[in-house]
């Protein structure tokens, strides 16, 4: 399926960032939530890119959504990843896992979308 | 420093008692806290005070400055990176008092090339909004009564208010200033980061600050002697380009900007659904499994939904919870439909290429067949007759404008206006605008023999498309004459500007007064833009009172020459 071991390993990273960006969107919004710190460091996400996910929530979401935007090549370059229209692309694919799942706190997130995610 | 004193106001930027006004003590104090730090980390002079370090180091050459760690600034130095600069315009919003005259603020660039992560440099009064009244407002402004301050804030906070809620077109002017022009620069404001300068809108505004910061940074530039009076934010840029400091520009469309380009978008069937959607008058799924529409056009209509619905709690038009639902529905539904085609919203014409401030005019012509003359003065800024390459459609600021006409050996005073604002707002699928105009100030159409003052407000409705516009307005209005007389005028227009270089704008009014005379006032004007800052205007008047059975004609037939500086 993929050409090369060199876009596989890309594909990987992706992936992982993808992951990354999920739980960081969980970590930033339950931070605001709770009135909490989370003291978790994350070795993918600097802390450069948290602060940047969780002051642009909303517009990385529609930009995810829609699958390119300034947000996402911003938050491509403080990941240090060069394929930005793959990133952009899979984060689009993975819209579902990015928001949707997790325990209930990505509920949370978004401030109480019962219906769907609980 | 002006006439010795410093224009700053606030006691803590300075070390002696006096510093304010009298440069050698505070210089000598500065001397003594430098040498005689009682602190060692951020609470130390130094820290505070990084620029005056560097400065007395270059000029008095000194060397033996007592060691401290300056981890705050540091830190922040750190984080900002700072390369480059850039004198970022947010154009005018006429509908709401505080942006009519648009705003600027300097952006310092980090390494990185999202330019989302540079800060920017905000100097704003503190007028609390929703408390302050128009006229409060003016009156603070103009005599000080506002205190200003300064933020160091990521690029993305400042577009989010400029862009996003409060839909300003945001201009970006890159300077060529150098990598350690910039860092002289910061230092400077790291030491102003506290303090507090009162807040005048004409003279030591925002705008004025970022002159200050600008001549920091590189001092054989004078931006500041281009101003004599007034500062408007707009005349900075234009000041940055005569002193040869702005290199390139970059254009960010509004919230506003991209509605109105997916009004354009979206097909004539699917142009309401995003509002539908957005009011919930339609499911969601009606739209997405709707097997006759295409799918760009389903992009499209998810999308310009997302900005609507942002739009619309941004103006509190909907409950936060309803939004949230309403947001993560859509965006979902939107991604299932993969990449779609990016938004290309044409880059309007640049504010830099738009007329100056200040006019002067003259004319020629004839009223009621008999020659006249006209010369005319108005400090600021920009009237609907006025070329609007640059500006944004249907808006109107003026103040202190003044027309004079010699005729027969009399000079006149044509019209004298205090102040009068305009804001025309077209009517579309996603903006349900009202316009308003006001006026105050003396003017010649109750046809005495002389100036009357008037003082009005009014409101209607424009409706637009690429060519022109209309409008309909409703203006109460008074006249001050030997008594009070009050009239209702309804007036309908037509602006024809679609091409840059010309313009047409046609109005017709009719007056009831409660003195039982009635009028009517036509104008016709046909504008010529023959460069950035001349125009060249043929305009027609005409007049009528009726009273009783009496009736009083004017007409003007004249042609004017504009000259903006």
């Amino acid at each position: 399926m993929y050409k090369s071991n060199k876009e596989m390993v890309l594909m990987k990273k992706i992936l992982v960032s993808a992951l990354a960006l999920m739980a960081l969107s969980t970590l930033a919004m339950s931070d605001i939530n709770n009135q909490l710190r989370s003291k978790k460091s994350n070795s993918i996400m600097n802390e450069r890119a948290k602060e940047f996910v969780a002051s642009n929530m909303p517009i990385l979401e529609k930009e995810i959504a829609m699958g390119h935007g300034e947000s996402i090549d911003t938050l491509a370059e403080l990941l240090n990843i060069e394929n930005v229209a793959l990133f952009s692309a899979s984060l689009q694919a993975n819209y579902n896992r990015i928001y949707m799942t997790q325990n209930g706190t990505i509920a949370d997130v978004l401030n109480s979308i019962s219906a769907t995610s609980m | 420093m002006v006439d010795g004193a410093s224009e700053i106001d606030d006691a803590q930027f300075f070390f002696a008692p006096d510093g304010k006004t009298n440069a050698k003590s505070e210089l000598d104090a500065t001397l003594d806290a430098l040498f005689q730090e009682k602190s060692f980390d951020d609470n130390s002079s130094a820290c505070k005070f990084p620029a005056r370090k560097v400065w007395l180091k270059e000029k008095l050459n000194i060397n033996d400055f007592v060691h401290v760690t300056c981890k705050k600034y540091d830190d922040t130095l750190k984080k900002l990176n700072p390369k480059s600069a850039t004198l970022v315009y947010p154009s005018a919003h006429i509908s709401s008092p505080t942006s009519m005259f648009g705003h600027t603020l300097i952006r310092i660039n980090s390494g990185y090339n999202s330019r989302l992560l540079s800060y920017a440099v905000n100097y704003a009064a503190e007028v609390e909004s929703k408390k302050t009244s128009m006229f409060m407002y003016a009156t603070k402004g103009l005599t000080g009564g506002f205190s200003g301050s300064y933020s160091l804030l990521p690029y993305y906070e400042k577009l989010k208010e400029y862009r996003d809620t409060e839909q300003r077109d945001v201009w970006e002017y890159d300077l060529n200033l150098s990598e350690e022009e910039v860092l002289k620069m910061l230092m400077h404001i790291w030491e102003l980061k506290n303090t507090k300068s009162d807040y005048y809108f004409f003279t030591e505004n925002c705008s004025y600050n970022m002159l200050w910061f600008l001549e920091i940074a590189r001092p054989s530039i004078h931006l500041r002697e281009h101003f004599g009076y007034d500062i408007i934010p707009l005349e900075t840029v234009h000041a940055a380009k005569e002193e040869n400091i702005i290199e390139s520009v970059h254009y960010r469309a509004s919230k506003r900007s991209i509605l109105l380009k997916y009004e354009e978008l979206l097909s004539d069937e699917n142009i309401h659904q995003p509002r539908n959607l957005v009011e919930s008058k339609i499911e969601l799924s009606a739209i997405v499994n709707n097997k006759s529409i295409d799918k760009q056009q389903k992009r499209y209509i998810l999308e310009a939904a997302l900005e609507f619905l942002e739009y619309s709690f941004a103006k509190h038009y909907m409950s936060e919870e309803k939004y949230l639902s309403l947001f993560h529905n859509i965006t979902k539904a939107r991604a299932a439909l993969g990449r779609g085609e990016k938004l290309n919203v044409e880059v309007p014409q640049d504010p830099l290429e738009s007329h100056r401030a200040l006019r002067v005019s003259a004319g020629a012509g004839y009223r009621d067949n008999k020659p006249i003359g006209f010369l005319g003065i108005r400090p600021a800024h920009h009237d609907l007759e006025d070329s609007s390459y640059g500006f944004l459609r249907g808006s109107q600021i003026e103040f202190l404008n003044l027309q004079l006409s010699y005729a027969e050996n009399n000079v006149s005073v044509e019209e004298a206006t205090i102040l009068s604002a305009a804001s025309l707002n077209q009517r579309s699928e996603f903006f349900d605008s009202f316009s308003w105009r006001a006026k105050a100030g003396w003017d010649r159409d109750y046809m005495g023999e002389k100036a009357n003052f008037i003082s009005t407000a009014g409101a209607g409705y424009s409706w637009g498309n690429k060519l022109a516009y209309i409008y309909l307005m409703a203006d109460p209005l008074f006249y001050s004459t030997e008594k009070i007389v009050t009239a209702i005028g309804g007036s309908v227009g037509l602006i024809i500007d679609r091409f840059s270089y010309m313009s047409t704008n046609l109005e017709l009014t009719r007056r009831w007064y409660d003195t039982d005379e009635e009028q009517w006032l036509a104008e016709a004007s046909q504008n010529f833009r023959v460069s950035q800052n001349l125009q060249l205007k043929f305009k027609y008047d005409y007049g009528e009172k009726q009273y009783l059975k009496s009736v009083q004609k004017r007409e003007t037939l004249k042609a004017v020459l504009n000259y903006y500086f």
